[in-house]
């Protein structure tokens, strides 16, 4: 069962993605897990190698589809559905669901003053009547002057 | 509460995709176009809630090809009403359906 030579490295650079990803994975599942991937790994391989489709992209496709063995073992490991649900069936009043929404409102809003744009957006303009200001330059362009715009007092 | 109440819009084309005759990962992947970080965990999820059923390639044909063995994917009884129902629930999940297994050619 050893992979044909042209692509040795690139099963063996899988095989580490996937020995690195299958440390996620529970103990008792870890070897079944890391059999599945292994398996699935080597024929696409040996398919990309027999059609003439071994090139640099599909290498990068493969190594992206390796990248995935992390977000399974994750699962495995989390099992963020389980989680969800869990949360789910908990008996939670509305009270306490106004109350989260209302924190996270507030929090957000904390949160985005710090942003730039939305600190200038809302900060009080250095002009006492900003509408009533006038840019004055040496180099200006009056092609779209028109009469009666300037005012001066 | 009704299994196909609760399968997403992800799984069911997965659910489907595998009715179809595609019947491990990678095989999967290509024909939806899902990405394998996708389509895994649903496979995990599906097989926990008894819509499919994963097996070990047998040892002798896969010994015989000098290759590992594979874990191909089938629908069970309850994966199949699952479909089912969310053919109704999802009536477009029809035209995403990739061409049969059977009209293609098979990868090894």
């Amino acid at each position: 069962m050893k992979p044909a030579r042209p692509i040795r490295g690139l099963i063996w650079q899988s095989t580490l993605l996937l020995r690195a990803a299958s440390l996620l994975v529970p103990k008792a599942q870890r070897r079944e897990w890391y059999r599945e991937w292994y398996a699935e790994v080597w024929h696409w391989a040996h398919f990309l190698l027999e059609s003439g489709h071994l090139n640099s992209k599909t290498r990068l496709e493969l190594a992206r589809h390796c990248w995935g063995a992390f977000a399974d073992a994750a699962w495995h490991r989390y099992n963020q559905e389980q989680f969800m649900r869990a949360l789910g069936e908990a008996p939670l009043s509305a009270k306490f669901c106004l109350t989260s929404i209302s924190l996270l409102f507030f929090f957000a809003i904390l949160v985005s003053g710090f942003a730039p744009t939305v600190r200038s957006a809302f900060s009080r303009l250095p002009f006492y009547q900003p509408d009533r200001v006038a840019s004055l330059s040496f180099h200006g362009n009056f092609s779209h002057y028109h009469e009666g715009t300037l005012f001066i007092p | 509460m009704e299994a196909s109440a609760k399968i997403s819009h992800t799984s069911a084309l997965i659910l489907q995709t595998i009715g179809l005759g595609y019947a491990y990962g990678f095989d999967l992947m290509e024909a939806t176009g899902l990405p394998s970080g996708t389509v895994y965990p649903a496979l995990r999820r599906l097989e926990k809630e008894s819509l499919i059923l994963g097996s070990w390639e047998e040892k002798r044909s896969a010994f015989n090809q000098d290759r590992p063995r594979r874990r191909y994917y089938r629908l069970t009884r309850h994966g199949r009403e699952a479909l089912a129902g969310a053919l109704k629930r999802y009536p477009l999940l029809a035209q995403l359906a990739p061409e049969g297994k059977e009209s293609k050619p098979v990868r090894r």
